[in-house]
This record gives C-alpha cells, sequence and structure tokens, in this order.
C-alpha cells in the first residue's frame, strides 16, 4: 500500500520533471559541447558562461569520447548541439556524420566552428549543412587592408570585419559598434541555396590562401564571397550558426581591444562578445520563433465558421501570430503578412491587418467563381521562422432562387409580352363583338 | 422619264389602297392588330441593338411573344378570309378557337420562359448587378423549366449565331 502510495506520487510529479524543448516552450534547454580538449572549456569560459547564465545545461564532452550518444531509445537526450572540435577525425560513440544531420533534421540547432586545418569530418557537416570551406586545408582568410592592428607585426590573418547582415532579429536591435575579430578559414555559400545567410562576411579585399606560402596561382576564395560566420534556417525551422574560426568565441578575442587597419579609432572591447550572445539567443530560438494559432474565419455578421460558402459572400479571416521572446509568447506586429484566397492561383491577396496584439485580421468578398478554395498564408522572413499555413473551405454557385427576381434592363421586354397579351385580349373582343 | 415613273408609282399606290379599302372589316381589324405586334417587336429589337443583349432569353421572349402572335393573327386572316378557295369549308368559328387557344400556350410558354435562370441553360456570365435575392420561389419553376424545350432550342441556335458572329 505504501509502495503504491510512493508510486503514485512519483508519477504525478513526473510532468514537473520535463522541463525540455517542447513546442510550448521552444527555447533549447540542454546543449551537448563537444571539444577536442578541455583546455576549450576555460578558453572560452566567457561565451560558455554567458550560455549557462541564460538557462542552458551545458554537457561537456570530449569529442571522441567513446559513450558519446545524442539519442537513447529513439528520443533525443540534448536539445542542440556545439562541435568546438574542428580537428576531430572521427566521432566517438554512435555519433557520426549521419547521426548529426539526423539530429538536425529533427529540428534541433547546431553551432559548428571549424578552424585553420579543420578536419575532414568537420568540413563534411558544414557542406552537408550547404557551405563549402576551402579545399586547401591550409588556407586561413588573410586581408591585408582590413586586418586588426596589433603591436607584433602579424601576417595580417586576425581580421576584423564590420560587414555585418543588417536584420535587427538575427543580430539584435542594437547594433554591433566595434569591429569583430576573426581569424581563421573562411568558406562561400551557393548563391542558389535560399535557407543560408551570410552573417559576417569579409570585405573586398580578403583572400583565402595559405600565408606561409607563396602564391603560385590566384586564390579561388576572394572578396565578399567569402563568408566568414553564416547562418542557415532549415525548412523544419532548426538553425545552424557555422563559424571558420573556433578563436572567434574565445576569451581572448571577447576581451581584446580592436583597432582596424585604415581607421584611427581604438575600441576598448572588439563587438565578438555582443556578436556572438546575440547571434547565440537567435540560433537557440530565443528571438525570432514564431508560431501562429487560431486560424478562424466566418461571414459577416455571424460567429461561427460555415462549413461552405456561396460566391459574392463577404467574409472575416483572422490569425494569431505569437513571437517567443525567451521566456514567454509575445504578440508579433507586422504589416505584411497577407492571406491568399488560392484555388490553383491566388484568387484574392490581402495584407491583414493587426490590432498589436497578436490578432491579425481582415475581410474581403468571396470571388465569382466557385470551387474548393483555401485561405493560405505564406509567410517567410528574413530571420523568422517560416509560417506556412492552410485552411480549405469550399465555395458554391447561387441556388436558382438566389439570383435577382426581376433584371431592370429587362422591362422593356416584361412590357412588351404584357401589351402583346392586353393586345391579344383587346383584339379577341373587338373582333368577336365587330358587326 | 422621271415623272412617269413617280406617276405610275402614285397610281399604283391609289390602286392598292382602294382595293384595300374594299375588305372586309374583320381583315383589317386583324392587319392592324399584326401591324401592332410586329412593330412592338421593332422596338425591342432596337431596344437590345442600343442596350445590349444581356437578359438574352428575356429579349427572346418579348421577341417571340410578339412575332409569335403576329404569326398566329396571320394564319387566322388566311383561314378567315371568304376569298380563300383553299379554306371554303372551315368554319370561321373553328379558325378563331385554334388563335386563341395557341395565343394561351404562347403566353403561357413566354411567361415562364422570360424569367432569367442562369444555372441550368446559360453559360456562367459575371453580372456586375446581381444582388443576392432571399425571395424563395415556388418550386413549379424546375417543373416549367422542363417544358422550355422550344425557346431553349430558339436560344441555342440564337446563340451558335451570336458566337459566329
Amino acid at each position: 500500500m505504501v509502495k503504491f502510495l510512493i508510486f503514485m506520487t512519483l508519477v504525478s510529479l513526473l510532468p514537473l520533471l520535463s522541463s525540455c524543448f517542447s513546442s510550448e516552450n521552444p527555447t533549447d534547454r540542454r546543449i551537448l559541447v563537444l571539444l577536442d580538449d578541455f583546455a576549450i572549456k576555460s578558453s572560452h569560459s566567457i561565451f560558455f558562461k554567458t550560455l549557462q547564465t541564460r538557462g542552458f545545461e551545458l554537457d561537456f564532452k570530449l569529442a571522441d569520447d567513446p559513450k558519446l550518444t545524442l539519442q537513447r531509445y529513439g528520443n533525443y537526450l540534448y536539445d542542440g548541439l556545439i562541435l568546438f572540435s574542428p580537428m576531430i577525425e572521427r566521432f566517438g560513440g554512435s555519433l557520426d556524420l549521419a547521426a548529426v544531420l539526423d539530429f538536425v533534421d529533427a529540428g534541433h540547432d547546431l553551432i559548428v566552428a571549424a578552424d585553420a586545418s579543420a578536419s575532414d569530418l568537420i568540413r563534411d557537416v558544414a557542406t552537408e549543412c550547404g557551405v563549402e570551406f576551402d579545399e586547401d586545408p591550409a588556407a586561413v582568410v588573410i586581408d591585408h587592408t582590413s586586418y586588426a592592428i596589433s603591436e607584433t607585426e602579424g601576417d595580417h590573418t586576425l581580421i576584423a570585419s564590420d560587414n555585418l547582415i543588417q536584420s535587427d532579429v538575427i543580430l539584435g536591435s542594437k547594433t554591433v559598434e566595434a569591429p569583430v575579430l576573426f581569424q581563421g578559414v573562411g568558406h562561400t555559400l551557393n548563391p542558389a541555396n535560399s535557407l543560408v545567410l551570410k552573417v559576417l562576411s569579409a570585405s573586398p579585399s580578403a583572400y583565402s590562401a595559405n600565408p606561409k606560402s607563396k602564391l603560385s596561382a590566384p586564390p579561388s576564395l576572394t572578396g565578399s564571397a567569402i563568408s566568414l560566420v553564416s547562418v542557415v534556417q532549415a525548412r523544419n525551422n532548426a538553425r545552424i550558426l557555422i563559424s571558420g574560426s573556433l578563436a572567434f568565441f574565445s576569451n581572448r578575442l571577447f576581451r581584446s581591444g580592436v583597432q582596424k587597419s585604415g581607421s584611427s579609432v581604438k575600441f576598448e572591447k572588439s563587438g565578438n562578445e555582443q556578436f556572438v550572445t546575440e547571434i547565440s539567443k537567435w540560433v537557440f530560438h530565443e528571438r525570432g520563433h514564431l508560431k501562429a494559432v487560431n486560424v478562424r474565419h466566418h461571414k459577416v455578421g455571424e460567429t461561427d465558421e460555415p462549413a461552405i460558402y456561396r460566391i459574392n459572400d463577404d467574409l472575416e479571416y483572422s490569425v494569431e501570430i505569437y513571437e517567443w521572446s525567451g521566456t514567454s509568447w509575445e504578440p508579433y506586429t507586422a504589416d505584411d503578412v497577407q492571406v491568399q484566397f488560392y484555388m490553383m492561383s491566388p484568387y484574392v491577396l490581402k495584407n491583414l491587418s493587426t490590432d498589436l496584439k497578436g490578432r491579425y485580421f481582415t475581410s474581403f468578398k468571396v470571388p465569382d467563381v466557385y470551387g474548393v478554395f483555401q485561405f493560405k498564408v505564406e509567410y517567410q522572413r528574413l530571420g523568422y521562422t517560416s509560417l506556412s499555413l492552410s485552411k480549405q473551405i469550399p465555395v458554391r454557385p447561387f441556388r436558382h432562387d438566389e439570383y435577382e427576381r426581376f433584371i431592370t434592363t429587362a422591362f422593356p421586354y416584361y412590357g412588351a409580352s404584357f401589351s402583346t397579351m392586353a393586345g391579344f385580349f383587346i383584339f379577341t373582343i373587338v373582333y368577336l363583338y365587330n358587326k | 422619264m422621271a415623272r412617269s415613273t413617280t406617276r405610275d408609282a402614285q397610281a399604283l399606290i391609289q390602286s392598292l389602297r382602294s382595293a384595300y379599302v374594299a375588305t372586309p372589316t374583320n381583315l383589317k381589324i386583324i392587319d392592324l392588330y399584326v401591324i401592332f405586334a410586329i412593330s412592338t417587336a421593332l422596338i425591342q429589337v432596337v431596344y437590345m441593338a442600343i442596350v445590349g443583349s444581356f437578359p438574352f432569353n428575356s429579349f427572346l421572349s418579348g421577341v417571340l411573344s410578339c412575332v409569335g402572335t403576329a404569326v398566329l393573327a396571320v394564319c387566322l386572316r388566311i383561314q378567315v378570309n371568304k376569298e380563300n378557295k383553299e379554306f371554303k369549308d372551315l368554319p370561321p368559328e373553328r379558325a378563331f378557337a385554334d388563335f386563341v387557344l395557341c395565343n394561351l400556350v404562347l403566353h403561357l410558354v413566354i411567361m415562364n420562359f422570360i424569367v432569367y435562370i442562369n444555372s441550368f441553360i446559360f453559360n456562367r456570365r459575371s453580372v456586375s448587378d446581381h444582388q443576392s435575392s432571399s425571395v424563395s420561389s415556388p418550386c413549379k419553376k424546375t417543373i416549367f423549366i422542363e417544358t422550355l424545350a422550344i425557346p431553349r432550342g430558339i436560344y441555342r441556335l440564337s446563340e451558335m449565331f451570336q458566337l459566329a458572329a
């Protein structure tokens, strides 16, 4: 009896224990961090500390730990993965390239940091996500006009860049004032790929080459085509951050001052910490995550949803869109959400107006075509999760008693036929009683 | 030369008029009725040419009522005319009864065809001045639709000409 009571209390407490990633709470909670060696844990401690103060549980493991596993019995143990192991040739345990890709396909987020002489495994992970690193393993990004000035005469591989993407969602509303320091390899994006974005790109004078050897041929990666840090937002709304430099996240670059060559302004602190904090907020779904609920439509003047509309009806459509703020769902405000009344092509395309509390609504007239239509909302904006809603509704033509009874333009014809009838009646009288 | 043609035309008209005066009164009444029906039909055709053929079946029914009753009156005139050898044995009352019955049928058909029924007969046209009317009509309208074979055939023919034109 006692055992039963203990069992029941424990079972009833179970829901409190699951505080993991769910659709009601999209921010990741448990993150697996894979390192080449534990020195990285201390050399990047500021970055990890900012993550932990935001509520993430970080699990540090060596990348070749033989007990590595991402899932057990079909459930994923982690909601996010950080790969700070650019030199690893083969992951330990049950982890491999396919397991990492399945993890992302299941909707979880990923941060990958490569570096000079990154291993093929890390390069393959990045290629599967849509970015191509330079094939030469010894190549790094060199920039002779936009490097960071330091006391020692360097080879201009530590570059200071301020070519940041213009997006408040990804990089936060406060602009990054100081240039961002970067030292590592560059990558390119396929221009046909619409899901990858360059967040930090190199200046037009940068190129990717081995700094220790003379250039025998012009470098293949040059200019602003080189991306230093990119993000990918997959179609299932998983977010991936790919950086060509592990030192980008390190305490050394966070704390150092920066002076860009060619400019006289010296900043006390580089923009790295602000940049990394803001972009990690975006990657782990603390910003820019939308949900659309409560799609409703009804005829003007009524409140319940009909099962079928008639042509030339007036109807109202409303949907509620919220944005996750990291802790709660806030109303999303924008003026470019559109609804389509769609059957093979949109017959009606209208902007939804908002009441600033998250409710978007509009009203329009059903077109003069009958068939099976869909209310479609397709919303894809830079940095936000994509919304794709559709609700089917049939539209019928007029019933035979819903047409106009009398048509104004036909009155002469009505008059003519009645006058003919009257004339016929008068004619019969006259004809019969004519002497 | 010109003067002789006008004088000939005048002589022709004079002779026609004097012959016409000699016709019996009831035939003149029938002629008047025919003229009235045909002129009503012509007015409708002119109106359609101005306004356009939008409720085409209403136009057809109006014109058909006029032309149909004119045709029936002409038949009556032929049968009643005493100078016509062909109908010597036909009593004029019988002819008049036929005329009345046929006119009744004609106007019955016209009354049903004049109503604008979109769905069954015509191609869908986008009508800008259509309002949804909540008047519920009796269901005998559906029964009458089935009796509209003749006007429907006429409409199909005329639509063929319309499309060809």
